[in-house]
């Protein structure tokens, strides 16, 4: 679910790894990443932590069969699950001691946002959509996920993802505030270069 | 589809003109070829139509824009200065009608509301904005904060009259006040008071593709993500958790025709079925 790299001392990178459903957090996803934030957010010895996906996107946002209605999950399960995410997306990840560099790409949807508000430095690769589809599903936007993109962008932009479900697209999202830098190359090659500078302070 | 004012309690304006297709209902303000200006009569009706739709179910989105090639040009200085003077306590009550309008009843509508921008628009027009969920601009379109609404409405003593602008980033916001400065479509997308720019010949377009993708969409979402929209911010991370919880549980028994929450609860106690006196 997670693949955890530390190439070099200072520096760790976390990669959401479920390219078969294009990193959409499920419940042991969730569960892998409140364990590894609650387990680097006490590493004295790390400064640097650069999150990204594996396979093509960032993140497509909660795995709706995983965790709502249709989950086949054991309710005690999908209890603990859920109180991981909001555990990490509420407290944990706003409170690492690292400097958080985050590398998006493909897409970036719903639950993904929250990760990039509490991100210091986003970098985006042309071919990124960032939007909340929940709307298209008959569903509200989590009320974090809300909060979230109200942090970085306008009411005005985060009312027109909340209630038209559209995708936009990086140079937009770049605009309103979601992201740093806009890269037409691998974006992950890009945070890692500035995590290291950073190390290297 | 055909639809008059008197479906929602309005009465008719000859300023102000309804069309309802397929859920999406526009209101057009103003004359082809004519300024607009709002005159006390104009805001009365536009307020009675904005009162009408809460609740209204065959309203699926609402679309505000003008007739003419301003947006709004602020308010009629002929209606509202003599009229003041013969009649200040009519005037005074419409502007506060006006007000509250555009700070509560528009946002407090289950429908989303667009308006579309071209042209020029105004105090009294960019009041009427902030009360709009997502603002479609012409890229050429003209805003400015000029005063003149205000000094205008000062010396008919009636009340203040200023945009709170609580969708702009503080330092256009600050710049633009204090400069009137005049600004464009896409200064106005960039600093928030409008949600997107175009050019003028995709404008209209725009607007009603977006119009028609959200009157398909569940209206029970739609309104209870403009609710979740108005609140979250404002509350804890563990609050809005909390109230999502609460959202998506009212959300789902209604989707399923069971009513709401309350509805099912109440029916299940006269039932005998749940006791919450005992916990249960």
């Amino acid at each position: 679910m997670l693949r955890i790299e530390d190439p070099m001392t200072g520096l760790r990178l976390i990669g959401l790894d479920r390219a078969q459903k294009r990193n959409a957090i499920g419940v042991e996803l969730t569960m892998a990443l409140e364990k590894v934030l609650l387990e680097t957010s006490a590493r004295d010895d790390i400064q640097a932590l650069v999150i990204h996906g594996i396979g093509g996107h960032f993140c497509a946002g909660m795995d709706l069969k995983d965790f709502f209605d249709s989950s086949t999950r054991p309710q005690e399960l999908l209890k603990k699950a859920r109180a991981a995410t909001e555990h990490w997306r509420c407290h944990l990840l706003r409170k690492m001691p690292q400097i958080i560099f985050t590398a998006v790409e493909g897409y970036c949807l719903g639950g993904a946002l929250p990760i990039l508000q509490c991100s210091d430095v986003v970098i985006a690769h042309a071919n990124t959509q960032l939007g909340m589809p929940e709307i298209n599903f008959g569903f509200v936007p989590g009320g974090q996920i809300i909060k979230s993109v109200g942090q970085m962008a306008s009411q005005r932009a985060l009312s027109y993802l909340a209630l038209t479900g559209r995708l936009i697209d990086a140079t937009s999202a770049k605009q309103w505030g979601l992201l740093t830098e806009v890269v037409d190359h691998d974006p992950l090659q890009r945070a890692l270069e500035l995590a290291k500078q950073v190390i290297s302070l | 589809m055909t639809f008059s004012l008197t479906d929602i309690g309005a009465k008719s304006h000859p300023s102000v003109h309804v069309a309802l297709d397929h859920g999406v209902l526009t209101v057009g303000l103003g004359h082809e070829g004519a300024d607009f200006l709002w005159t006390v009569s104009m805001i009365d009706c536009f307020c009675d139509i904005v009162q009408g739709l809460s609740g209204n179910e065959s309203v699926r989105v609402l679309v505000i824009q003008s007739e003419g090639k301003d947006f709004c040009l602020g308010l009629d200085a002929q209606d509202f200065v003599l009229s003041s003077n013969s009649d200040r306590i009519r005037v005074h009550a419409s502007i506060e009608k006006f007000q509250q309008c555009c700070q509560r009843g528009l946002q407090l509508l289950n429908q989303p509301v667009i308006a579309q921008v071209q042209g020029n628009c105004h105090a009294a027009g960019i009041r009427l904005l902030e009360g709009c969920d997502i603002v479609l601009a012409d890229d050429h379109a003209q805003f400015v904060f000029d005063a003149k609404d205000s000094e205008l409405l000062s010396l008919s003593k009636s009340v203040m009259f200023e945009p709170q602008l609580q969708f702009m980033s503080k330092r256009a916001k600050t710049f633009y006040t204090f400069t009137h400065q005049i600004f464009d479509g896409r200064e106005a997308a960039c600093t928030g008071l409008a949600s997107l720019s175009f050019p003028s010949h995709v404008l209209r377009q725009e607007t009603h593709s977006l119009a028609t993708l959200l009157s398909e969409k569940d209206r029970l979402a739609l309104q209870f993500t403009k609710e979740t929209l108005a609140h979250v911010g404002a509350m804890s991370w563990d609050a809005s958790v909390n109230f999502t919880a609460a959202k998506f549980a009212e959300l789902k028994s209604r989707q399923s025709g069971e009513g709401t929450m309350r509805v099912s609860a109440v029916a299940s106690f006269l039932a005998g079925q749940s006791k919450p006196g005992k916990g249960v």
